[in-house]
């Protein structure tokens, strides 16, 4: 196992205080704001649309509708980068809740917003919505889509083996239907782009994307530009997790842009982020045999999901949860049929596990519930069945390199489960295969001045691979790695990449560098080390600089046996162990133990790996335990971070631990590990509460309803109807309409002075706007983070008079001249700063100044807080890319020292020790109007 | 057009909130719910006048065998305040709110007035067996239920309760299903009165109250007494759980707030 080696602090240090810029921070000369007018109902036809208050709001240009796109030179009315099915605005029919029927304009985010407010729809009713794919696939359903009149997306299948005689050998035969909802990424950057187009008619974008390359060629499609012309930059990412893959906003921000004349920007709000991509809804019918000896006969698996209306990824996930779901096990025979279906829902798109989830919560699920119905051990019958090096896969392709049992072995023995399970703990497995092929360029750029500079369409978000690249050219070049410079993602500057998704940017990245490397010290001639070396060789060549380039690609293997190329060309292999503790009474569980183990084959940076297995482990949790979208009412069940619920500091297990397994002789290859635990969460979770329960768990999430069972008294309980409120309640609660973007406050400003971070400003807001939003107007860009607006995220914490408080939810008017600090008032040397930049404690980063400010204010308050005093305090702030591990490392470190050391921050204010005082309030004198 | 309006006494305050030009005056303390409300979707208000800096709803006081607890006293401070007289059960409600940063700012009473039916405080407050002390323009001071809006009018000054609840047996129950920042779907609290036990439901009901049945209750019936207590009771529709899982569950939460306040 290699030495811990902190990730590279600059990186760090810049996400924990707060000082990378994001797309989202983006700003462009001219540079207009789009909000779209979205659909409230699913189906339906646009008839008319009155703009005429839209058009009378200071600020707004112009009201962009459907037939508006038709002279801009568009090649084809719809995008798709892998099938090209998505109107740019719906010009007729509608298709889903939220889907864009026009665009606002106008030259302030605020502006647009009101405006779309203010339009006013007629839409004609259309069809009853096809919900679920039950319905779209029933007789006489209506068609989504002409090319597609059966609503069959997709379907893939295989056979492999004797299915007849293999039924016929079997002894047990178990069946059931697993049912995995829809779930939504919550990145805490939303998708965000720019398009600008240039006099010359070239076309620049700004976009938070995983997949440039990809993006760029359909830009290039629809606009009928030559290849290689369209430039897409990215930034790091504020969170990707397969959210941020395939063309989603940019084609209409491009289209826009070009009928506007002037670079337009496109925001999700976060209302908006759950109709523009979700995780696929999945029913999986399994059927599983096994003979006398608890050996896996056969497995047939029926995969129905839920494309939602418009395909985005929809083909890799039908075909990768279709591999995935007989698991990584010895089956004589199997049958496999996948079918992607399109309904009248929000597209799904590729999310963290891409289908293996949806699939190994059905294939790991059964592989328990066979266990039990024959009396087995689980995770011994998991040792009896799962593939060794040499085997055959279900999909009857050879394994070489099978490393599951090890995965099994390690959290097993972790979890003291070596000689088998025991009641609340759980196991289970996971596979998942990667893009093949795909390919990956990098191109090294070195200059007389003993630098070299790495240009890469790989993308940053929060996995570190800037560093990767970076520590890889380094070592092939023998240079120190400050003498390395990594360039943004730049599909003009650099040479393609298919798209950091399906966990293979760390080994394509690091291979092509290393080849790259080589083809450079060979132009160079290069043999000696060190940056004063390369100058001179560089000189030698007579060049100001020198370039060269490589590329690696990725192919299945070919199975010897029949001459095909298998599946894949490479499986990302995990186990996961828990511990649960469930409350049989109230159906409420905890999960207190939690173990992965996922097979790196070489570790490049186990801080990083860590923190990619620990996020994933949290990441599975949420979908496992309490995220779920649906859409039974029409508009998703969630539009808000106080209805999507995702893992807070205080559901990590009281034990989280991860290993990334490496090649016994530490001559393996690196490969990715960000997806090999996840799709294993679910089922471990189910499995460890089932052995307790007895009772079958099929549907996800495993809220506490479903773990209790139906009630014994059925009578008493269940034919009890969700009864309405009869009357008005004295306080009646309105559940806003979800979906359309809300109207920012519209009353007149008046004139605040805000002691910000030592520095008075003096600002034009309405008192009743919100701090954080005056304080992005006031200070620009990325100076406060507003991810979720109902405070229910703590990404836009600011101390006012040193205490930590929401900036999205405080008035503007009542601060009065209470000090406010933000991220900008703290340093390096910060003691909580500095711990977490020494633990390297960053993933995307887009959280991480609230959790410094939420735990400055705490130790003001309290220096030596316990385990329970750093929880609570911190109880309060999400981080979605789950760094809560080192988070509350570095908090325990503060609290043994005696806490931050009572420096205050420039401008910092009051608070010091007595918490039980009352907040002074603000100054009485101030601020009157 | 909007204004938002600073007084620097109560009496002014009062005066303002009666002198609307256009429409209702809205009184913000800490401004949570009214923010929320807004980035909801809600229209903003437009005569709005702030209170939460006022001294004499900031403090705790001692009036007869009661103590009054400043209405704009934030949740964060109310979390806190043992040392101060807030009982137990409310300082342990309190701390359970939202979160760490809305704790700082918002206040008990906007936790009631914005909260409503929804609010877990309202369950503590009932089970203490408080009232609110309210005020009109006329200063005239009235006390008001805690489980309906204060009369139009009137701001609410204080919440008064018996300093003697700081000792009694408490117990609290939350049902939630995240670690944190969870809003709850059923709120239990249970007090152990000399007079007998206090127990009180709110967030799940359409109307919080106390549940007499469990009250009159004892040991082992005190499960069959909540079943009872809520066959009669309507709840509020609630995306996450449904009203008969929490049919289900809420008298094993009344059972074990009141087992909690019978041993603390």
């Amino acid at each position: 196992v290699s030495a811990s080696r902190p990730p590279d602090p600059e990186v760090i240090a810049e996400r924990v205080l707060g000082r990378l810029r994001y797309t989202i921070d983006l700003v462009r000369p001219r540079m207009l704001h789009a909000a779209l007018v979205r659909s409230p109902v699913a189906t339906g036809r646009l008839e008319a649309l009155d703009v005429a208050g839209a058009l009378a709001i200071p600020g707004v240009v112009r009201v962009v509708l459907p037939a508006d796109l038709r002279g801009i030179g568009l090649t084809d009315e719809a995008f798709g980068t892998m099938v090209p099915d998505q109107p740019f605005l719906a010009a007729g029919t509608i298709r889903h809740v939220g889907e864009p029927v026009a665009a606002v304009l106008a030259e302030s985010e605020a502006a647009a917003v009101r405006a779309v407010a203010a339009i006013r729809l007629s839409i004609a009713a259309g069809a009853a919505p096809l919900l679920d794919p039950r319905d779209a696939l029933a007789d006489g359903a209506p068609s989504l889509h002409d090319a597609k009149p059966d609503n069959v997306l997709a379907r893939w299948s295989f056979a492999h083996g004797d299915l007849a005689a293999a039924e016929a050998a079997t002894v047990h035969r178990i069946e059931g239907t697993y049912t995995s909802p829809a779930a939504q990424h919550v990145t805490m950057e939303p998708q965000v782009c720019v398009a600008e187009w240039a006099a010359d008619g070239t076309l620049e974008l700004w976009a938070a994307t995983q997949s440039p390359n990809r993006i760029a060629a359909e830009l290039e499609r629809l606009f009928g530009l030559a290849a290689g012309t369209v430039r897409l930059h990215v930034r790091p990412l504020g969170g990707g997790y397969g959210g941020k893959n395939h063309a989603k906003l940019e084609p209409l921000a491009a289209a826009l842009a070009r009928v506007a004349g002037r670079p337009v920007r496109i925001l999700d709000r976060r209302s908006e982020e759950f109709v523009t991509t979700t995780k696929h809804a999945a029913r999986v019918h399994l059927v599983s045999g096994v003979d006398g000896e608890g050996r896996f006969t056969f497995r047939r698996a029926e995969l129905t999901w839920s494309s939602g209306a418009f395909a985005h990824s929809s083909l890799a996930v039908v075909r990768g949860g279709g591999l995935a779901v007989c698991g990584p096990y010895r089956m004589p025979a199997a049958a496999v049929a996948s079918t992607m279906v399109y309904t009248n829902v929000p597209p799904a798109g590729s999310f963290r596990g891409l289908g293996a989830n949806q699939a190994a919560w059905a294939g790991e699920r059964q592989v328990d519930e066979i266990a039990t119905a024959i009396g087995d051990d689980p995770i011994e019958f998991r040792r009896r069945n799962v593939v060794r090096a040499g085997d055959r896969l279900p999909t009857g392709e050879p394994i070489e390199e099978a490393r599951w049992l090890d995965c099994l072995d390690d959290v097993a023995a972790r979890l003291g489960l070596a000689g088998g399970s025991s009641a609340g703990a759980g196991v289970a497995l996971a596979m998942k295969q990667t893009m093949t092929p795909s390919r990956s360029g990098v191109e090294l750029v070195a200059t007389t001045d003993g630098r070299v500079e790495v240009r890469s369409n790989l993308v940053d978000m929060g996995q570190g691979l800037r560093t990767v690249l970076a520590r890889a050219a380094a070592e092939a070049l023998d240079l120190p790695i400050e003498r390395v410079d990594v360039a943004e993602p730049d599909t003009v500057a650099a040479p393609f990449d298919a798209g950091t998704f399906s966990s293979r940017g760390a080994w394509a990245g690091t291979t092509a560098v290393r080849s790259a490397a080589a083809a450079l010290r060979a132009r160079l001639e290069l043999t000696a080390a060190g940056p004063a070396a390369l100058a001179e060789a560089v000189r030698t060549s007579g060049e100001v600089a020198v370039a060269a380039s490589a590329e690696v690609t990725n192919e299945a293997p070919v199975d010897p046996a029949t001459g095909q190329a298998t599946s894949t060309s490479h499986w990302h292999q995990g186990a996961v162990g828990v511990r649960v503790e469930t409350d049989l009474e109230t159906g409420i569980v905890r999960v207190t133990e939690a173990v992965g183990a996922a097979w790196a084959g070489r570790v490049i940076d186990p801080v990083r790996a860590r923190l990619q297995n620990d996020g994933g482990l949290l990441f599975g949790m949420g979908p496992a335990l309490i995220e779920s979208l649906d859409h039974a009412a029409g508009p998703p069940s969630a539009s808000t971070l106080l209805d999507y619920r995702v893992p807070s500091i205080l559901d990590v297990p009281d034990r989280l631990e991860t290993s990334a397994l490496e090649h016994e002789d530490g001559r393996g290859e690196p490969t990715g590990i960000g997806e090999s635990v996840i799709p294993a969460v679910a089922p471990a979770i189910a499995a460890a509460i089932a052995s307790v329960t007895g009772r079958p768990l099929r549907d996800l999430p495993l809220d506490p309803a479903r773990v209790l069972g139906p009630a014994s008294d059925a009578g008493a309980y269940d034919a009890d109807p969700d009864t309405r409120p009869a009357g008005p309640a004295p306080w009646p609660i309105d559940r806003p309409a979800p979906v359309i973007p809300r109207p920012a406050v519209e009353s007149d400003p008046v004139e605040l002075r805000l002691l910000v971070d030592g520095t008075t400003r003096v600002v034009q807001a309405d008192p009743l706007a919100g701090l954080g939003a005056v304080l992005l107007e006031a200070l620009g860009p990325g100076a406060v983070r507003q991810p979720c607006g109902v405070g229910a995220c703590g990404g836009c914490t600011v101390l006012l008079a040193g205490r930590a408080v929401r900036s999205c939810l405080v008035p503007a008017g009542l601060v009065g001249d209470r000090p406010v600090t933000t991220i900008a008032a703290l340093g390096p040397d910060d003691p909580i700063a500095a711990e977490l930049i020494a633990r390297g404690a960053a993933q995307c980063g887009s959280c991480l100044p609230g959790f410094v400010l939420a735990l400055r204010a705490s130790f003001a308050a309290d220096p030596t807080p316990d385990e329970a005093g750093i929880r609570s305090a911190l109880a309060g702030n999400l981080c979605r890319c789950g760094s809560y591990g080192p988070i509350l490392e570095a908090a325990r470190a503060v609290a043994a020292r005696g806490g931050s050391g009572g420096q205050a921050a420039e401008g910092d204010g009051g608070v010091r020790g007595s918490s039980v005082e009352p907040d002074p309030g603000p100054d009485a004198s101030a601020g009157r109007s | 057009m909007a204004r938002l309006r600073r007084p620097t006494t109560l009496d002014e305050a009062l005066a303002m909130l009666a002198d609307g030009e256009a429409g209702p005056v809205t009184p913000i303390a800490g401004g949570i719910g009214i923010s929320l409300a807004m980035a909801l979707g809600g229209s903003a208000p437009t005569d709005v006048v702030a209170i939460g800096h006022l001294d004499e709803l900031r403090a705790v006081e001692r009036d007869g065998g009661d103590i009054v607890l400043g209405a704009a006293l934030t949740i964060d401070e109310l979390a806190r305040g043992a040392a101060r007289g807030v009982p137990p059960l409310l300082a342990a409600g309190a701390a359970e709110v939202a979160n760490p940063g809305i704790r700082t700012v918002g206040t008990v009473a906007g936790n009631l007035v914005a909260g409503g039916p929804a609010s877990d405080l309202v369950a503590a407050l009932l089970a203490l067996g408080a009232t609110l002390d309210v005020v009109g323009r006329d200063g005239m001071v009235a006390r008001s239920p805690v489980d309906r809006p204060p009369p139009a009018g009137t701001l609410v000054r204080g919440i008064r309760v018996s300093a003697a609840a700081a000792g009694w047996g408490w117990g609290w129950q939350r049902l939630t299903t995240r670690g944190a920042m969870d809003r709850s779907s059923a709120t239990v609290a249970a007090t152990l009165t000399p007079d007998g036990p206090r127990v009180a439901l709110s967030v799940a009901p359409v109307r919080p109250g106390r549940l007499r049945g469990v009250e009159a209750a004892a040991g082992p019936a005190v499960r069959e007494a909540a079943i009872a207590d809520l066959a009669a009771i309507e709840l509020r529709p609630d995306d996450r759980v449904s009203v008969a899982y929490r049919r289900r569950v809420i008298p094993i939460l009344v059972e074990r707030a009141v087992r909690a306040a019978s041993s603390s």
